[in-house]
């Protein structure tokens, strides 16, 4: 607000595309030299997504029950056989046809709906703001340049009252 | 309460249609709610019957060590615990079974034990009677390969290795040889 | 006796809500304040009421009498006191008797507040309300979960709580709390239904109702992280939010609420969102409900639930009933809620709000429909579908980033019309917080996108936060830590400990068994390490009692030791873990044991699971913090003087107005 004339854009902007630039650098080494992870991390990642076929909420990575134990040894054994993520999973779904018991609904047929609706929803919510917003545009309230004069006559007036001025009394 | 009065009496219907639409939807919901079912039981699908037995590959932990197909007997498959109550109520009718079969030969009835120890599968045995053969659940892989979850679980195969019929909770002999009976009609 | 005097306590809880109800009808249609006024006589009366019923269930655990039905089936004599305390409310129809005490003592809390305008048609209007869900609470206690039936044989003994619900403290405070929250809700949603019939629905009855939101709200959060808390010491998986149909439950009206506390800022500064306010008061409220028409009847499987009762249907209706209300009024008046104002930019306080809303409308949008989503794939498509954990995690990420970065921006932002010099000048320093925070975390070794991008937007949010407090703090010393936004902003402190902690834990576990032997052999060391930290067995402890059995393995974490056990209570065949959690500010040692120690002495072996998870201890620090918060809130920051306008600034030497009644400043207190 107070930013003086003097002061170029380019020396406003210097800090800012500092900060992206770290910012960017720092998440492409924290993505990029992530390690592959390891077996025992791949067989938690996949447990987490089956249900315990005896239980009724619970994912196999945190049940005890035998059921459990038997898919975290069967999920274990296939990925040393060089199976995918995906075989082991169908490969245990298939084994209980009676149950659904991927925790993940999958995103084709009727179980679509329940990845695509939240979707549709903030699409609607938002695509309703914005008409919103523009019904609210009315030409009437523009500042005009006389306006904006007497708005700086005004402040030349007064002493700069610093950055925060207007919030923080809000 | 200073300013209650001033509001602009300015129509809008489109509140008016929103609140409708989602009064519209929550009614729905209500609706579906009473119409769902009590959280129930699966629907008996099961992935092996119709199908070639699974493998048996488990270590003996009663009698001989044994494998589907290597028989030409029908061949009763169950799965159960000793820290199971419905398997112990059940164990009588097996040991029926198992004695029925053995007279002719027709029915051979081999257990596979469910996330147990060795020890206390033969004091079970020993206490119960019963003579067949028992089998380990080699670590959980049996007991998947078949679809079980839950013990007591018992499938029905036929001499040709076809698993013909899947039995959630206790069996009864009389069902089972009705069963196998009717089947063996069946197929002559 | 027992049964006698509880079942004496609700008839009185349902008459005095009755004779309320008529007794309030009379007064608004004739417009008597004598009768209006009457309404706080039978709001302690209901009270009354429901204070016998509460003291005659204690009395009867305490005293052991298992002719009632309610204490043999969850009382045993070897309960602990504290547990048996709680029994109250460990199963259905006790949970009822604690929230019709509540919601008892919220009404005769409203009455006495505002006992000078009972007469009031508003304020009557909101205690009719308010009388009728007591009515509801009670007639449900008169019917399908009736707290006091009796039992012709009465047993020697019951089989005591749940074993899971009786090895922690935590126990007892996690469903009070919860409870608070919930109930709290009844009363602006009472408000709100009374602003809506009587039509005025001005600011007035929003400012009266901001505190009680804002302390339903305050116990909402607690209660839910002590239930977090409870599962992570407890459970033994080192999980501590399962998305668990009874945790979403509790969680949903949280997210309505809290998009409530936003939003209701810019009806108070700028007169708009009427409707949605309006109707976000009235959701929390049917939320709260129809979650505990969806945990309570058994129509979707949870590890919570309790066992299914004739309650269903009777929750069902209520949920319908206060939907249909709702509606139909906001119908009925929605001509009258068009806001006069306009907002002028979306890069604007108010524009910030509008967005947060949105974001947490979603939010709501999407734990319900995982919720219930099962129910409706079998109703429409005759399948089964399971929505678990990884749907939830997966679609609630992007929106946990979203509103971070909502929180590093909107505090920053003036009302009306920020410019982009404005954002560049008060952002630079809470962006290189957040610069820092990333950095550090990488070059701590924190890998992966989502939660890298997590620890950054939480930094720059804490920048935000910690740039308003020391802004105000060095203008007011102390008291720049009270009021809205002040308060608000340790909240958000709060809440940015428990998404890095959040982050951190789940993406950063690590989940190791092992065997331990007192002498080591092959395949079974006396010490293992995971994750940096030592954990070596010591020995086996018998710690059994007349109440359960318990055989613990002595392990030392870091030289420190622990004694995770293994209980067995007599009642049923199950055993329950019992594991230890070994707390630092850097990280957490969950240690399980996954069957029962064997052997003795040099011979001893025990299987344990040790989870290593970073930050834990951060989520519950947080949650105290957002309590803390928003006490803070609760008290009055400094005020603009009334004749100030709302959103310029006045002159720097204008002394602070003294905090006055808040009714007077309607529409211009402070944020």
């Amino acid at each position: 607000m107070s930013a003086s004339p003097s002061r170029s854009a380019v020396a406003r902007w210097a800090p800012w595309v500092a900060l992206l630039l770290v910012v960017v650098v720092a998440l492409a080494v924290g993505t990029l030299a992530q390690d592959d992870p390891t077996d025992a991390e791949r067989a938690q990642s996949i447990a987490e997504t089956i249900r315990c076929p005896s239980c009724k909420s619970q994912a196999v990575a945190s049940s005890d029950t035998p059921s459990s134990k038997a898919v975290r040894q069967l999920i274990a054994d296939r990925i040393e056989a060089g199976d995918t993520d995906e075989e082991i999973r169908d490969y245990v779904a298939s084994r209980f046809p009676d149950q659904d018991l991927l925790l993940d609904p999958s995103g084709s047929g009727f179980s679509a709906l329940v990845w695509a609706l939240p979707a549709m929803f903030v699409v609607a919510a938002v695509a309703g703001l914005a008409i919103r917003f523009a019904g609210y545009r009315t030409p009437g309230l523009a500042a005009t340049d006389a306006d904006r004069r007497l708005v700086e006559e005004a402040m030349d007036d007064e002493p700069d009252r610093g950055e925060d001025g207007p919030e923080d009394r809000a | 309460m200073s300013d209650d009065a001033v509001v602009e009496p300015r129509r809008s219907n489109a509140v008016r249609w929103t609140a409708l639409g989602v009064g519209a939807v929550m009614v729905l919901l209500v609706v579906l709610l009473i119409v769902s079912k009590q959280a129930d039981e699966g629907s008996g699908a099961s992935a092996v019957v119709g199908k070639q037995a699974p493998a048996l590959a488990g270590d003996a932990l009663i009698g001989q060590p044994f494998d589907v197909g290597t028989n030409d007997r029908w061949l009763v498959v169950n799965f159960f615990a000793t820290w199971c109550a419905p398997c112990v109520q059940e164990h009588p009718e097996l040991r029926k079974l198992a004695e029925d079969g053995a007279k002719d030969g027709s029915i051979q009835v081999v257990s596979v034990a469910y996330d147990d120890e060795a020890s206390e599968v033969e004091d079970f045995f020993r206490e119960r009677g019963g003579d067949w053969t028992v089998l380990d659940s080699d670590d959980g892989r049996t007991a998947l390969d078949w679809g079980v979850a839950k013990v007591p679980e018992s499938f029905v195969v036929a001499p040709n290795g076809l698993v013909v019929e899947r039995l959630q909770g206790g069996v009864r002999a009389r069902e089972v040889e009705d069963l196998i009976a009717a089947s063996t009609e069946q197929g002559s | 006796m027992n049964a006698a005097l509880g079942t004496g306590g609700v008839v009185l809880g349902v008459v005095g809500s009755i004779g309320a109800i008529i007794t309030l009808a009379m007064g608004l249609r004739g417009d008597r304040p004598d009768l209006l006024r009457m309404s706080r006589t039978y709001a302690y009366m209901v009270l009354g009421g429901a204070l016998v019923a509460f003291a005659a269930m204690e009395r009867a655990l305490i005293t052991r009498d298992f002719s009632l039905q309610y204490v043999a089936e969850n009382g045993s004599r070897a309960t602990p006191a504290l547990y048996n305390v709680a029994t109250l409310w460990a199963a259905l129809e006790g949970s009822i008797l604690l929230w019709a005490l509540v919601l008892s003592g919220y009404t005769v809390a409203v009455a006495l507040k505002f006992r000078r305008r009972l007469s009031d048609h508003l304020v009557a209007w909101a205690m009719l309300t308010m009388f009728v869900v007591t009515l509801f609470f009670f007639a449900l206690m008169l019917g399908p979960a009736n707290p006091f039936r009796t039992l012709a044989n009465v047993p020697a003994d019951g089989p005591g709580p749940n074993p899971l619900l009786q090895n922690h403290p935590l126990m007892a405070f996690h469903p009070p709390m919860l409870y608070l929250g919930y109930v709290g809700f009844t009363v602006p949603f009472a408000f709100a239904i009374a602003a809506l019939v009587t039509g005025r629905l001005g600011e007035g009855w929003l400012v009266e109702t901001r505190r009680w939101t804002l302390f339903a709200w305050a116990f909402l959060t607690v209660g839910i992280i002590l239930g977090a808390w409870w599962s992570h010491e407890v459970l033994g998986w080192g999980g501590y939010w399962a998305w668990d149909p009874v945790e979403n439950a509790s969680f949903l009206p949280w997210l309505t609420g809290t998009a409530f506390i936003h939003s209701v800022m810019v009806q108070e500064r700028r007169g708009m969102l009427r409707v949605w306010n309006l109707s976000l008061l009235c959701a929390t409220f049917a939320l709260t409900i129809l979650g505990t028409f969806l945990t309570r009847s058994g129509v979707l499987d949870s590890v919570h639930a309790f066992s299914d009762s004739g309650i269903g249907p009777m929750l069902l209706g209520f949920f319908a009933l206060i939907v249909v209300v709702t509606v139909g009024l906001v119908a009925w008046r929605g001509d009258r809620l068009r806001s006069p104002a306009r907002i002028d930019s979306p890069a604007s306080r108010e524009g910030a709000f509008l967005l947060n809303n949105i974001v947490f409308a979603a939010f709501a949008f999407v734990v319900l429909l995982g919720t219930v989503f099962p129910l409706i794939a079998e109703a429409l498509d005759d399948d089964r579908v399971t929505v678990g954990v990884p749907y939830f995690e997966r679609m609630t990420m992007p929106i946990g980033l979203v509103l971070l970065f909502l929180m590093a921006i909107a505090p920053v932002l003036p009302w009306r019309k920020a410019s982009a010099e404005t954002l560049q000048t008060r952002l630079l320093w809470p962006g290189w917080v957040g610069a820092g925070v990333l950095v550090f975390a990488v070059a701590a070794g924190a890998r992966g996108l989502a939660p890298l991008l997590a620890f950054f937007l939480a930094g720059f949010a804490a920048g935000s936060a910690l740039r308003q407090l020391v802004l105000a703090t060095r203008r007011q010393g102390a008291r720049g830590l009270l009021g809205r936004t002040n308060g608000g902003m340790i909240v958000h402190l709060g809440v940015i400990m428990i998404a890095v902690a959040f982050a951190a834990s789940n993406a950063y576990q690590v989940e190791r068994e092992a065997r331990l032997c007192i002498t080591p052999e092959a395949g079974c060391p006396t010490t293992v390490t995971v994750s940096g930290h030592e954990i070596t067995f010591v020995g086996i402890v018998d710690n059994s009692t007349a109440a359960r059995a318990e055989l613990g393995a002595e392990l030392a974490v870091d030289g420190k030791v622990f004694a995770p056990a293994i209980q067995q209570f007599p009642n049923g065949s199950q055993q329950i873990g019992k594991p230890s959690v070994k707390n630092t500010p850097r990280d957490s040692v969950l240690l399980a044991l996954l069957d029962l120690p064997q052997g003795s002495g040099p011979e001893a072996s025990v299987r344990v699971r040790v989870i290593v998870q970073p930050l834990i201890v951060w989520l519950w620090i947080g949650g105290a913090v957002m309590g803390i918060g928003s006490i803070l809130a609760a008290f009055p920051g400094r005020r603009r003087k009334p004749t100030d306008p709302t959103s310029a600034p006045a002159a720097l030497d204008a002394p602070p107005a003294a905090p006055g009644d808040e009714r007077d400043l309607v529409g211009v207190g402070d944020r």
